[in-house]
């Protein structure tokens, strides 16, 4: 599904170039559960949102069901990460001054569904995810758990082939992460391949694999 | 009071510290302070203290009205005014006067000046004496006394060098010997113009005349007296007269008026609407203020938290804050004062033609003590207006909030407070817009309407034969028809003719005619139109189409049939176009002194004032109505002003004390009387220009700061598959709908308060479609372009950037 081929990234810092990630090789297949771990700074995230194709500046190749993403201009790209993926982030990063409802809708309606489908997928997803009650709630009226529970909801609610989450359970006590973890897991069970970045090793464990970066470098689980 | 001096200087210090937002701030102030500095200037020395009268506020004006006729203004007739003064007692002094052509000759030159025939206590009612000499007596209004005259004090500066002998000195005045017994003090200028004033001469004849309507009424009230009681008083004595006088007095009462409003109606509509114009304008520069300051203060949150949370009480801060306003408005106001002595000189240089030079007051125009008071006021409550609602916005703010890292910055309040500014700013805008709009469309309409004749190359000059050296009609028709043929064989003269008022000059002859045939109508319901009275080829030469019958010719001459020309509309109103020759129409008065005048020709209508509807006119030959008082039109082959000089040597070579005055092309005289629209025109439009540009600037400055407050939203937008098309749209469509709601409230006010501009508006209603929808547009495009700019800036928003937050 997605393979990276000598990935690199690098800023300038005055004549030379400081590198965040080095010569990155990685293949994730179709229903895999991948987990990136490693210490703070290693690239976790900019490796993460490379994947996503939310960051443009990189080298090496990248292909995506075999479609070269590192030859493709931005607007194909926005294009391609629409149709297939997903995200979820750790400060959840919900619309404040929109519902749970319009939270949900709005992937969509980035993605041209009109808008009798829109309401009958996000009525779909709010059953699913048990959060019909919550629908007319703004986020600021939720707990932490219940944000990251719709930050999920709509990462999923444009049926993504491929979930990315940074540190999802980062900002959430024990009890709030098993139970967005758990909803990571159905959701894999289901289908839906997931790519992670944690440091919890527990998290971790939900998934069946591991990459480990340092400095850049993919040390493990290549 | 320590504290006090401690928030001046912090507040200093501060201003000093963000040179671009005190900057922005003082020029923004600036020309909104500025513009309603010149403005009430203007309006204080025009409209509220146009004359140097002791107690103005006991000046009263009285005028006839016949409600029948539907007449509100007209002049009174001196046996009624004499009745009045025996009949009241509201006054102190009730005054009459009426003007007079004043030649005065035996200078170097003939001059024309404007001369008031006065009742002796004229000067008691203005409550003005002579600086030099004395004031009239009863005893100079009685017949046969000596002939005497009070000058203005111009007139003695400029025609006598300033003698301090000059009392007792006889001049010349249309051929009568005057003794001047005294000089006005500078600066009087009542009646507007006025130059010499001499009593009338209350013979029997004049004082029993009820029919003659041409005199101007004023009193001086008694103290405590209120207009309202001198009205209820003057109505009983007008109703007494109508019982009395059924035959000239039927439907004849008469309206008491302050001075200074009666003066001022001419022109007043004009000014106070400028002053609305240039006091939205405020609102506006005010409002883009406030918005800045609200994003200025969001900036420093924290500061203010932190103050709150060291123990400041919301009063505390809030002084503070005021502090600050009151610095830049007051910076600004001096701004201000220093941008209205500019826009003085501009009012002054751009000053619609002679209203200026007789507008009384107009000497006083500038900066003096009421007017920088006023600009003092208006910068204080500017400081307030724009300073109050941030610094309540920020004054209380959420301590466990503000004082977080990363925390938000900006309340919902203070987006819906900004929004609410913005919404506000675009609403007076577009008033001003469709108030300009419909100023310049009426001045268009000016332009392309023809006036019903050919303006282009033609000169124009007064003449008067003075009335004591031309006494008889013969005569003075043969003195025309004399220089009219000279003027013709003065190289450059193509065709030339005499009437009495020009068309647009400003003054206009009536009087009620009957028809022949048609039943005699009721008192204070006649015929009433204007007539003019012109010599042969005046049709000619002013290019006004004859579409039936003749002009006039040498061949009508006094002594024989009476004939006459009327236009369009009162050949329309009686019979037909067609119908018309060959009818006949009368003079309403004594058979024996009006004979019948047959309608020889009906002429096109022509345009005599810009803002009045075509009436009724006819036009009689001068032959047989020899007017002492004409005024020449020559058209030319050449630059109409170029032969000016060789026809007045023309004039003088019959008669060397001629004054011929009033020297204009035609399109001079046009301009003149367009003036006050093209003033209106060009001011209004400035002021909407920069109103338009000051609301453009608040949606920028207010769609800008959204977006730098948004990016993070903007990113988890894009990072959820929003295209930049999106982010565009989206950013645009929240300014857009601000702009929309400004737009619509903006409307709905421009369609209740463009009503009070229809005094300055000819061609064009004041709730022109037309008007309204283009004004919209424009302002719909210069929010659409105010929005893009930062809606561009927000698509080049970095989801990544914005996600790091995190």
């Amino acid at each position: 599904m997605i393979s990276l081929r000598g990935v690199e990234k690098a800023f300038p810092h005055g004549p030379t170039k400081t590198y965040v990630l080095r010569r990155i090789d990685l293949d994730i297949k179709p229903g895999e559960f991948v987990s990136i771990m490693g210490p703070s700074g290693a690239g976790k995230s900019t490796l993460l949102h490379i994947l996503g194709m939310h960051d443009q500046s990189w080298s090496g190749e990248y292909f995506f069901d075999d479609v070269p993403v590192h030859t493709l201009d931005g607007k194909k790209r926005a294009a391609l990460r629409n149709r297939n993926i997903g995200f979820v982030f750790q400060s959840y990063h919900l619309l404040d001054d929109q519902t749970v409802f319009e939270n949900l809708e709005l992937p969509l309606s980035y993605r041209d569904v009109s808008k009798k489908d829109r309401q009958s997928i996000v009525c779909d997803t709010l059953d699913r995810f048990q959060m019909v009650g919550k629908k007319d709630l703004f986020p600021t009226q939720l707990s932490g758990g219940q944000q990251q529970l719709v930050g999920i909801a709509r990462a999923v609610v444009a049926s993504p082939r491929i979930i990315l989450a940074d540190e999802p359970t980062g900002n959430l006590h024990s009890a709030q992460g098993k139970e967005i973890m758990d909803m990571f897991k159905r959701l894999n069970d289901e289908g839906t391949t997931i790519v992670q970045v944690t440091h919890s090793e527990t998290n971790a464990a939900y998934g069946n694999r591991i990459v480990r970066l340092e400095d850049g470098w993919i040390v493990n689980g290549q | 009071m320590d504290a006090f001096l401690n928030d001046i200087r912090y507040a200093v210090r501060n201003l000093i510290k963000r040179p671009g937002f005190t900057l922005i701030a003082v020029l923004t102030l600036g020309i909104g302070i500025g513009a309603n500095t010149a403005m009430f200037s203007s309006i204080y020395a025009l409209l509220l203290k146009p004359l140097a009268f002791p107690e103005l506020d006991r000046v009263v004006a009285i005028w006839d009205n016949n409600p029948i006729r539907g007449e509100v203004h007209n002049e009174v007739a001196m046996a009624n005014y004499l009745d009045w003064r025996a009949q009241t007692q509201s006054y102190e002094h009730l005054a009459l006067y009426r003007w007079f052509n004043a030649n005065i000759t035996g200078l170097d030159q003939p001059e024309r000046v404007q001369g008031f025939a006065v009742t002796a206590n004229f000067l008691d009612v203005t409550g003005v004496k002579p600086i030099l000499g004395r004031n009239f007596t009863e005893e100079d209004n009685q017949p046969g006394k000596d002939v005497v005259a009070i000058i203005s004090h111009s007139l003695w500066q400029r025609s006598f060098g300033g003698d301090p002998n000059i009392l007792n000195k006889t001049i010349t005045i249309n051929t009568y010997q005057l003794a001047v017994i005294g000089v006005l003090p500078e600066h009087f200028n009542f009646p507007k113009g006025g130059e010499v004033y001499a009593p009338i001469e209350l013979t029997p004849e004049v004082t029993s005349n009820r029919t003659l309507h041409g005199f101007y009424v004023i009193g001086r009230l008694n103290p405590g007296v209120s207009i309202e009681q001198a009205q209820a008083e003057i109505d009983n004595v007008t109703a007494r007269l109508e019982k009395q006088y059924p035959e000239t007095n039927t439907g004849l009462g008469a309206t008491v008026y302050s001075l200074v409003d009666d003066m001022v109606r001419a022109y007043d509509k004009p000014i106070w609407v400028t002053m609305g114009f240039v006091g939205f304008v405020l609102l506006i520069a005010c409002a883009n203020i406030a918005n800045l300051m609200l994003a200025r203060a969001t900036g420093r949150h924290k500061e203010i938290a932190l103050r709150a949370a060291l123990g400041a009480t919301r009063w505390r801060i809030m002084r503070q804050l005021l502090t600050e306003s009151l610095i830049v408005a007051l910076i600004g106001g001096a701004f201000g004062v220093l941008l209205g002595f500019w826009g003085i000189d501009a009012l002054r240089w751009g000053n619609p033609g002679d209203a200026a030079k007789f507008a009384a007051g107009w000497y006083q125009l500038g900066i003096n003590v009421p007017v920088l008071l006023f600009t003092l006021g208006i910068s204080i409550f500017s400081g307030l207006v724009f300073g109050l609602a941030p610094a309540l916005q920020v004054s209380k703010p959420n301590l466990n909030d503000a004082l977080k890292d990363g925390a938000r910055q900006v309340s919902g309040s203070s987006h819906r407070l900004r929004s609410s500014l913005v919404v506000f700013e675009v609403a007076l805008s577009l008033v001003l817009l469709v108030g300009a709009g419909l100023s310049i469309r009426s001045f268009l309409y000016l332009v392309k309407t023809s006036p019903g004749f050919n303006p282009d190359n033609v000169l124009t000059m007064r003449i008067l034969l003075p009335w004591g050296k031309y006494p008889e009609e013969p005569k003075r028709a043969a003195l025309y028809h004399d220089l009219l043929q000279r003027v013709k064989a003065v190289p450059g003269v193509e065709s030339a003719a005499f009437v009495n008022y020009l068309p647009l000059g400003g003054s206009n002859s009536s009087d009620d005619y009957l028809v022949e045939g048609d039943p005699v109508p009721q008192p204070g319901r006649e015929n009433s139109g204007r007539y003019r009275v012109a010599t042969p080829d005046y049709f000619q030469t002013m290019r006004i189409p004859i579409i039936r019958g003749r002009g006039f010719s040498e061949q009508d001459k006094a002594g024989i049939q009476p004939v006459v020309i009327v236009n369009e509309t009162m050949a329309r109103k009686h019979w037909s176009v067609q119908d018309a020759i060959g009818k006949r129409i009368r003079f309403n008065g004594p058979p024996e002194k009006n004979p019948w005048m047959e309608i020889v020709g009906v002429v096109e209508d022509v345009t005599h004032e810009l803002n009045l509807a075509v009436t009724p006119e006819y036009y009689l030959p001068h032959a047989q109505d020899p007017w002492n008082a004409m005024a020449l039109v020559a058209r030319t082959t050449v630059d109409p002003t170029s032969i000016a000089g060789q026809i007045r040597q023309q004039v003088w070579t019959i008669d060397k004390d001629l004054p011929a005055y009033e020297v204009r092309s035609m399109n001079e005289v046009w301009g003149l009387a367009a003036s006050m629209y093209s003033f209106s025109s060009v001011t209004l439009g400035f002021f909407a220009v920069i109103a338009l540009l000051l609301a453009s600037l608040g949606i920028y400055g207010v769609m800008a700061f959204a977006v730098s407050q948004r990016t993070q939203e903007l990113g988890i937008r894009m990072a959820l598959g929003a295209t930049t098309s999106d982010v565009l749209k989206l950013v645009v469509k929240h300014g857009m709908k601000l702009a929309l709601l400004g737009i619509g409230i903006g409307l709905v006010g421009a369609w209740a308060l463009t009503r009070f501009m229809k005094a300055l508006l000819v061609g064009v209603e004041a709730t022109d479609l037309l008007t309204f929808a283009v004004v919209s547009g424009c302002l719909f495009i210069a929010a659409l372009l105010a929005c893009y700019l930062p809606a561009r800036r927000a698509t080049k928003v970095d989801p990544l950037v914005a996600l790091r937050y995190e």
